[in-house]
């Protein structure tokens, strides 16, 4: 008898050790889908009043204090500018890189290699300054449209290395003699990557396009920064700026915003899971 | 098979046949008139004949009216040339489009509204000038962050998208000079002196490096403000209470006795909070140095100053605020700006060291949990003001006025016309919008004249009376800004409880040393 | 453009193949050139120059900037003191307690289901985007609102007025903060260790009696030593360039300055886009720019290429 309670206490402090914790963050995230349908702003978690106001933004002006800010979309669709602009370019230059760094033996392959898994410790973040300084030189910074592929072009390239290293792997599970059948047939290079090995290794393809667009629907850092002028916020960026508006705090609103901003993000996460866990694995530094 | 291409030839053959036949056709038969027609156009084209000798002589008529014209034209020319010099490079005709970036709190939307009036006005007067030319402006009036705004005006400017004109938009008059991005605007305020006629001069002939910058778009004067409500509760008579303004402005009633009513409206548990005070860096913070007969600038030298014992008798008064009586929290001067005005505006603070403006923005702001905006009635119902008190007997009581201003940016193509846009948006009828709705003072003397002012504005009113007993707030050095971060930071550990007075004058006086070059340190 | 292709393509066989090579990496080369390289150096340059507001102006100004930092700015003990803090405290979080969470979740619950769930779980802070993150801390810190101080009051601790500012509340919630995100990573690598240690060891041991903790202490610790040693190397150098929760939470400099949470990287994110001041902003960045290049080195060292990109990887 002893020894099963004394079990039981163990037991419950090995959980507690780790679920206890957890407990914040699932506040959090209870708090954010109670508050959005709340009329009031709740106290704890308990809503009062049930109502779908919050989420008005999506179909009206956002009052917000003395600022009025047009609709929703725009910001929406700035999102996914960002996203699309992103999702073919990494997965054009880590696939053709891949490819080179999975097949071909030229000098200085090593060489990249290492340099890749070099570019993937260093902390990108610290150039920020010296980012914005290219941005303006290459003329992408303050012009609004501009600007926001200046963003993706950056965050394109602070992702490149670890997508080309995960898609080398993808290549490496190719046997070789699909591809020398190919050549036999009188392909040249070009044409076995993009119409052999390409579509074999469509699941690697996708995985990093997911990702890619995670990244550019989730980027807040650089948007934040870079983004100045608010016709062409992205989402994350409209959202800061209403958190530092720093007269009001319509509670609801943030919520129900957030709600609707992390929802795509929440269901790619679920879906995704295995090759998340890839990724990070590779090492990748948050995000 | 080849039959029927044969016969396909053979129709394409007679149809490209057909349009050939029809095409000669059209233009190889001329049907000779009939002779009776022949006759009728005979005698039009006598009548013709005659009508073309008339015009023939009119035309000599107006050839010579022509040259003329032509040589009054040419006088009118050189007119408008000096008239085209005058006003700087602008097209023949066409629109010029100018772009005005504003910031202030948030009831000042005039600011832009008014810049949008005053084109109209200008246009008006190219108009009955004869110039086919104009002017068209976007302004936009947002409340956001100093820290948005300036990195906002930074991207523009990098991407060479500056706006023309700017005020309150993050970067000081000041600093705007020194990095090169305002324009000097000396020559056009002798040129245009007569529309600054009723401005007092030290609202637009402010120096800095020998040079005027700003165009005074109006003038924010600090208020002391306090509940009278919650005096009311506290056994206050209605004279007492309206002495109270009276007695501060004459010094009367300092700070000590301030801090002394607040503790004891905090301990009856009338407020949550006695004193509250502006999150730092600002203005206002600096108004108990001056009530000491402190100043931060010595306009005879051009330096920046500090004193010692100045300093001294300043930190010890926001110490005895925060530590001492407690009757502001330790964390005032990084505290936002919804809570004060939230705190103040529902009665929970008693004292608030703001500005005239915050009498307007109550107004127009949703801060009252069941009423929103103050209407008119419940301010002066409800709030009093004054100057502020002196910070210990024998100092003065007073208040900062300085006037806020437009900026002509240096990326601006045309700078004068921006500059005439500016100053026509100060216009009398204008300005009483503004004043009113904003609750700041105007820069023309005029627009108290202005019936709205007379009617709606006995707040400011009140307060023009009171500018005897103010400062200019007005500090033209390039380095004004460090010593306002020394400040700050040795105010904030006062104010924690982590340094004493002293070792935060020290603290000043150590770093000023240290990091600024030009400043002049007594005792 | 297709001749030149064949003029290159048509040397020798070996020839060949390196240019084919290259010219599939060449989008890839281009890209970093342009966006890791150039920058890199740009901020070399820039660390020796005086750029204020704007790059077009920026004066050579040899070792001032440095100078500045190391003998006459005054924010410079406080924030080097609570870097060292904050990579000191954090690292146990994100190297240490993320391997209790890994063992717990993938060895000490028998039964999988709840492991994965319970590390899902675990995951979300990393896979929120940082704002809505810095929302949800907002909010649970407000002080009207928020769970904390309600539960702080609940229990007769008197909540401080404001976790943003009060130190040590604002240090404690800093290090909850990144806390929660890093602990994650180190779990992900440690779970795919665990699980690939045989159970025939685990059995034996378990055969001869030994209790979980023993088993965590004897045999999982030591077969895990490079795993671990690994993610605190690579969290050190993680911590000591991350400045985007803060950023995200306290907003402005003056905020996080009198809470006294500006980190080594986060100053010089300030001083570059809050005050303008890219040269010296640069300064401050190189500094951890050497440090990262160096420890980065180190790694590759210690760790050697193969472990760097299989961290998991256990030898039994």
């Amino acid at each position: 008898m002893k020894r099963k309670i004394r079990n039981l206490l163990i037991n419950t402090l090995v959980y507690s050790v780790i679920v206890v914790p957890l407990a914040i963050p699932l506040l959090g995230m209870a708090w954010l889908v109670a508050q959005s349908f709340s009329e009031k702003v709740i106290v704890g978690l308990l809503p009062s009043g049930f109502t779908l106001e919050h989420f008005s933004f999506l179909w009206r002006q956002i009052k917000f204090g003395t600022k009025v800010y047009p609709n929703i979309w725009p910001v929406v669709r700035n999102s996914l500018f960002l996203c699309l602009i992103m999702v073919p370019t990494e997965v054009l230059i880590s696939s053709s890189a891949a490819y080179a760094l999975s097949r071909m033996k030229a000098p200085g392959r090593g060489a990249i290699m290492n340099f890749i898994v070099f570019l993937h410790a260093f902390p990108g973040v610290l150039m920020l300054i010296a980012l914005l300084y290219l941005l303006v030189q290459m003329g992408l910074y303050g012009k609004g449209v501009l600007t926001l592929i200046g963003v993706a072009l950056v965050k394109v390239a602070l992702n490149v290395p670890m997508s080309a290293w995960i898609l080398k792997g993808f290549f490496d599970g190719i046997p070789w003699e699909l591809e020398w059948a190919a050549l036999v047939d009188g392909c040249t290079k070009f044409q076995v990557w993009k119409k052999v090995l390409l579509p074999i290794i469509k699941p690697g393809i996708s995985a990093i396009a997911i990702f890619s667009f995670m990244s550019g629907w989730g980027e807040w850092l650089i948007a934040y920064t870079y983004l100045r002028d608010p016709e062409y916020y992205t989402f994350p960026v409209l959202l800061s700026s209403l958190v530092y508006e720093f007269r009001f705090v319509d509670w609801g609103l943030l919520a129900a915003m957030s709600l609707f901003y992390i929802i795509p993000t929440l269901v790619m996460y679920a879906l995704t899971q295995k090759t998340l866990l890839k990724i990070q694995l590779v090492g990748a530094v948050k995000g | 098979m080849a039959e029927k291409k044969v016969s396909a030839y053979v129709v394409v053959a007679l149809i490209i046949g057909l349009l050939i036949g029809a095409v000669i056709g059209y233009f190889v038969k001329p049907v000779p008139p009939p002779p009776a027609e022949l006759e009728e156009l005979r005698s039009k084209y006598e009548e013709l004949s005659s009508k073309y000798s008339e015009l023939e002589s009119k035309y000599s008529e107006l050839e010579s009216k022509y040259s003329e014209l032509e040589s009054k034209y040419s006088e009118a020319e050189k007119a408008y040339g000096a008239l085209k010099s005058l006003l700087g490079t602008f097209p023949e005709e066409g629109v010029i489009k100018l772009k005005a970036w504003c910031g202030g709190a948030p009831a000042e939307g005039y600011r832009a509204t008014n810049l949008e009036r005053g084109v109209e006005l200008l246009n008006k007067i190219l108009k009955s000038l004869g110039l086919n030319v104009k002017v068209e402006i976007e302004a936009t009036f947002e409340h956001i962050p100093r820290d948005a705004a300036r990195s906002r005006l930074m991207a523009a400017w990098e991407a060479k998208e500056a706006p023309d004109i700017v005020i309150d938009y993050g970067y000081s008059p000041v600093e705007l000079a020194d990095m090169g991005w305002a324009v000097p605007l000396d020559e056009y305020f002798e040129r245009y002196s007569t529309l600054f006629a009723d401005v007092p001069r030290s609202m637009w002939e402010l120096k800095y490096k020998g040079h005027i910058w700003t165009i005074p778009q109006d003038a924010a004067m600090h208020v002391f403000y306090f509940r009278k409500d919650v005096l009311r509760k506290m056994g206050w008579s209605e004279e007492e209470i309206n002495a109270l303004a009276t007695k501060i402005n004459n010094g009367e009633i300092t700070f000590e006795d301030i801090m002394e009513i607040a503790k004891e409206a905090m301990d009856k548990g009338l407020v949550e909070w006695g004193i509250y005070h502006r999150k730092g860096p600002g203005g206002s913070l600096w108004i108990p140095y001056y009530s000491l007969g402190g100043r931060f600038y010595d306009p005879e030298t051009g330096k920046l100053t500090i004193s010692k014992s100045k300093l001294l008798d300043y930190f010890t008064l926001f110490h005895k605020m925060t530590q001492v009586y407690k009757v502001t929290p330790p964390t005032m001067i990084a505290t936002d700006w919804r809570k004060i005005h939230t705190d103040f505006v529902n009665g929970r603070v008693l004292f608030w060291m703001g500005g005239s403006w915050h009498w307007g923005e109550w107004q127009r702001v949703e801060y009252h949990e069941t009423l929103g905006k103050l209407t008119p009635e419940y301010a002066w119902e409800n709030i009093g003001f004054s100057l502020y008190p002196a910070t210990k007997p024998g100092a003065s009581p007073g208040a900062f006025v300085g006037p806020h201003s437009y900026v002509i940016l240096s990326q601006s193509k045309y700078p004068e016309i921006a500059f005439l846009v500016a100053t026509l948006a100060t216009t009398p009828e204008f300005e009483a919008d503004h004043c009113i709705e904003g609750a700041r003072l105007p820069t023309h003397a005029g627009t108290r004249g202005v019936s709205k002012f007379v009617e709606q504005g006995k707040f400011l009113a009140e307060l023009s009376e009171l500018t005897g007993k103010t400062w200019a707030e007005w500090i033209p050095h390039g380095e004004w800004s460090k010593l306002v971060e020394i400040l700050t930071e040795a105010l904030t550990k006062v104010e924690a409880g982590e340094i004493s007075p002293q070792e935060a004058v020290d603290l000043v006086v150590s770093r000023a040393e240290t990091e600024i070059t030009d400043i002049i340190i007594t005792d | 453009m297709g001749k030149i292709f064949e003029a290159l393509t048509q040397g020798r066989e070996e020839m060949r193949k390196y240019v084919i090579a290259y010219l599939f990496l060449f989008p890839f080369l281009l890209t970093v050139a342009l966006f890791w390289i150039k920058p890199l150096l740009d901020t070399v340059y820039l660390s020796f120059c005086e750029a204020k507001y704007t790059f077009s102006n920026m004066k050579f100004v040899g070792l001032r900037n440095y100078e500045w930092m190391f003998s006459r700015d005054v924010y410079v003990p406080d924030v080097f003191k609570v870097t060292a803090m904050y990579v000191g405290t954090v690292i146990l979080i994100n190297a240490f307690y993320s391997f209790l969470i890994a063992f717990i979740t993938t060895y000490y619950i028998k039964r999988e289901v709840v492991g994965i769930v319970l590390r899902m779980l675990w995951l979300i802070p990393r896979i929120l985007p940082t704002i809505v993150y810095a929302i949800l801390w907002l909010w649970l810190i407000d002080p009207e609102m928020g769970p904390v101080n309600l539960a702080m009051r609940a229990l007769g601790i008197k909540p401080p007025l404001s976790w943003l500012i009060q130190r040590p509340y604002s240090w404690i919630l800093m290090i909850v903060v990144n806390g929660f995100v890093g602990a994650s990573w180190g779990m992900i690598i440690y779970s795919a260790a665990i699980k690939s240690v045989p159970t025939d060891i685990i059995n034996a041991a378990k055969v001869d009696g030994a209790t979980e903790f023993q088993v965590m202490r004897h045999i999982y610790i030591p077969l895990l030593k490079w795993p671990i040693l690994f993610v605190t190397a690579w969290q050190t150098l993680s911590l000591l360039s991350s400045y985007g929760e803060i950023l995200a939470i306290w907003g402005d400099f003056g905020t996080a300055r009198a809470g006294d949470v500006v980190t080594w990287a986060l100053y010089s994110y300030y001083k570059a886009f809050s005050i303008n001041d890219y040269g010296y902003a640069s300064a401050l960045a190189m500094i951890l720019v050497v440090i990262g290049i160096a420890l980065t080195l180190i790694y590759f060292r210690i760790f050697g290429f193969k472990r760097l990109v299989q961290p998991s990887r256990v030898e039994v």
